[in-house]
């Protein structure tokens, strides 16, 4: 693998490389793929760029996508019609990119402005000194709009869109911000925030809207006492038909909802009562293990009883059958039952593997 | 009389010509061509180009062009006019009026990876979108079609606006709003005259009427309910829509319509096949 280097005017060609080091002005016009990328000076890119390791000192300008594993920067890069995939991304000048900034780790110690970021893990320090460092001249700042494709101020990172497990802003302005936790200090802004986890915010924050799971049960639940029964009584009249009413239901939102709560079950709706277990989504059947551990308490009489567990209840006034004991009061009916019967009396016939006990006096 | 060039290579072109044919990078200032043909970057600058087709990236700066035919970023700078603009690729401009400009092929064949972006001011008469698009500027057009999701920021206004994709998106302002029902739209509020949500889609006279590129036949939606939350207008009528809150004056709720609350002024139908909470009549 070869190694290039540039120093003064010059453009260089793309290719394959071990180590690259640009300084003064550069320009890329083809791919690139290089394991170490060192840029300094000006430097414009109009090819894409592929790397383990680039590291940004200067004023860069990019037109294509970039991918590398780490890259340092430390001066100021502008991305535009691009976007920026890296693994971890540590910039301490200025970064402008108006489409999307992908990375596991982005720590921004400087500025940024960026249309999109999506990470683990996201943390924006505005930090204006670094900004000073790279001496944009702030009486120009009404110009940066046109230098830099997208609006840039000194003093706040704007970001249009954030998505990450963990948020962290000090003076930042975001539209909206999809994290599992956020932590914002400073002048820190956000328009719509979407967090289900944990949210420090500082007194001198704005947060415009929240949206977590609490306030989606409250629209569900509004919409749920207000439309859905009138849906159900439209498709009971047969003014509309199943699918109709399906497509309606959807509308809504509740659809998986309704899904989710009738799982399939190998019965008819008889009316019965059933008591039955489930392991994980798994309904437990007759003979599996661990059934005889199961005990089902009935308050009141019962009609019937079939039980692959343990049976305990007060009258049956019809049979019961049961794959563990057995242990009531009156039994009408027969008994059928591969452990112990306990009860006051049995009209029926008894068919026990285990001990009989009949206590009148219960 | 004007004279025809074949060019393998960069070129630079300057005065008045018939066909220009181009392989490679060109630049054309202070030019009048009838026909350009280019593969490869080409920047023009302060000439008229009657019919341009190109494959590769454009820069113009205050130009006129007749038709534009072009796959791939184009940066238009100063007042530029086209008569028939057909982008595929990310355009950047300060100002550029056209009179037709549509973003996309309309064959479904022809297949882009990315969504492109547009930034800057479109003015025209027609717009329409038949490729995914990014705005990130301005769009003032007479008449907007959209075959295909558009995301921008900031509300849409025209005078005849029609929807025959999903949508998720701010608000809408336009005299005419045709909306195809689809469960992939979200809007919060439109208004205007006359708002219609339908299932169907058959072009009328005035639609027929609307210089554009692209040839609309009969549509149907997915039986989908589309969802918009606020709707105002004088004439409205839905089918398959959620909404909030509906204000007009003449107002019918067609069928597979939920709707929370709706005001009318003069005349109001409501579908038995619909659910509307509260009707009131100012």
């Amino acid at each position: 693998m070869k190694n290039a280097s540039l120093d003064g005017i010059g453009m260089l060609n793309g290719g394959e490389y071990n180590k690259i080091e640009l300084d003064g002005i550069s320009k890329l016009k083809h791919p690139l793929i290089a394991k170490s990328v060192s840029i300094d000076g000006i430097f414009k890119s109009k090819a894409k760029i592929q790397a383990d390791f680039l590291s940004f000192d200067g004023i860069s300008r990019v037109f294509r996508d970039i991918k590398a594993k780490k890259i340092d920067i430390n001066g100021i890069v502008k991305i535009r019609r691009a976007n920026l995939y890296a693994d971890e991304i540590i910039c301490t000048g200025i970064l402008v990119c108006n489409r999307e900034v992908n990375a596991d780790y982005i720590n921004i110690d400087g500025n940024c402005s960026a249309n999109t970021m999506y990470g683990d893990t996201i943390l924006i320090n505005s930090n204006e000194n670094n900004n000073q460092n790279a001496r944009i001249p702030s009486k120009l700042g009404i110009f940066s709009k046109l230098y830099f494709g997208r609006q840039v101020k000194t003093s706040m990172s704007l970001v249009d869109r954030i998505e990450c497990t963990h948020f962290e802003g000090n003076n930042v302005y975001c539209k909206e911000v999809y994290a599992n936790s956020v932590k914002l200090t400073g002048y820190s802004e956000i328009e719509v925030l979407h967090c289900d986890g944990d949210i420090d915010v500082a007194n001198t924050c704005t947060i415009g809207k929240i949206v977590g799971k609490e306030y989606n049960i409250r629209e569900m639940g509004e919409m749920v006492n207000t439309t859905i029964r009138k849906i159900l009584d439209l498709y009971k009249d047969g003014k509309i038909d199943a699918n109709e009413a399906e497509t309606m239901l959807s509308s809504l939102g509740v659809e998986n909802k309704t899904h989710d709560s009738s799982p399939s079950v190998p019965w008819e709706d008889d009316g019965k009562l059933r008591v039955v277990a489930y392991i994980g989504r798994k309904l437990l059947k007759k003979g599996d293990p661990g059934q005889s551990k199961i005990s089902v308490s009935i308050e009141g009489d019962a009609l019937n009883v079939e039980a692959h567990g343990n049976v305990e209840c007060t009258d049956i006034r019809g049979s019961v059958s049961a794959a563990g004991n057995v242990r009531c009061n009156d039994i009408r009916g027969n008994v059928s039952c591969s452990g112990n019967v306990q009860c006051s009396q049995i009209n029926g016939n008894v068919s026990s593997s285990g001990g009989i006990r009949i206590d009148t006096g219960r | 009389m004007r004279s025809s060039s074949i060019a393998f290579g960069d070129r630079h072109y300057e005065g008045n010509y018939n066909r220009l044919a181009i392989a490679g990078d060109a630049e054309i200032t202070n030019s009048d061509v009838k026909k350009v043909y280019c593969a490869g970057d080409l920047s023009i600058s302060k000439s008229t180009i009657g019919n341009l087709k190109f494959a590769g990236d454009l820069e113009a700066d205050s130009v006129t062009i007749g038709t534009i035919k072009g796959a791939g970023d184009a940066s238009f700078s100063g007042l530029c006019k086209v008569d028939n603009c057909v982008m595929v690729g990310d355009l950047e401009c300060d100002m550029l009026e056209c009179e037709i400009l549509q973003n996309g092929p309309r064959s479904e064949r022809v297949n882009t990876t990315s969504t492109p972006t547009w930034e800057g001011v479109f003015k025209g008469e027609t717009f329409e979108n038949f490729k995914e698009l990014a705005l990130e500027g301005e769009i003032e057009f007479k008449n907007i079609i959209l075959s295909a999701p558009l995301s921008t920021k900031t509300e849409i206004s025209c005078d005849n606006f029609y929807l025959f994709s999903g949508l998720t998106f701010g608000s809408i302002n336009a005299e005419h709003t045709f909306i195809l029902a689809s469960s992939n739209v979200h809007l919060d509020t439109v208004t205007g005259c006359t708002v219609e949500v339908k299932k169907e889609f058959k072009p009328g006279k005035e639609f027929k009427r609307i210089r554009k590129n692209g040839k609309y036949n009969n549509l149907c939606s997915d039986n989908g309910i589309a969802s918009v939350d606020n709707i105002e207008a004088d004439n409205i009528y839905l089918e398959n829509t959620k909404s909030k809150y509906i204000c007009g004056i003449n107002v019918v709720i067609g069928d597979l319509c939920i709707v929370d609350r709706v005001e009318y002024q003069d005349t109001i139908e409501i579908s038995h096949k619909a659910i509307v909470n509260e009707v009131v009549k100012t």
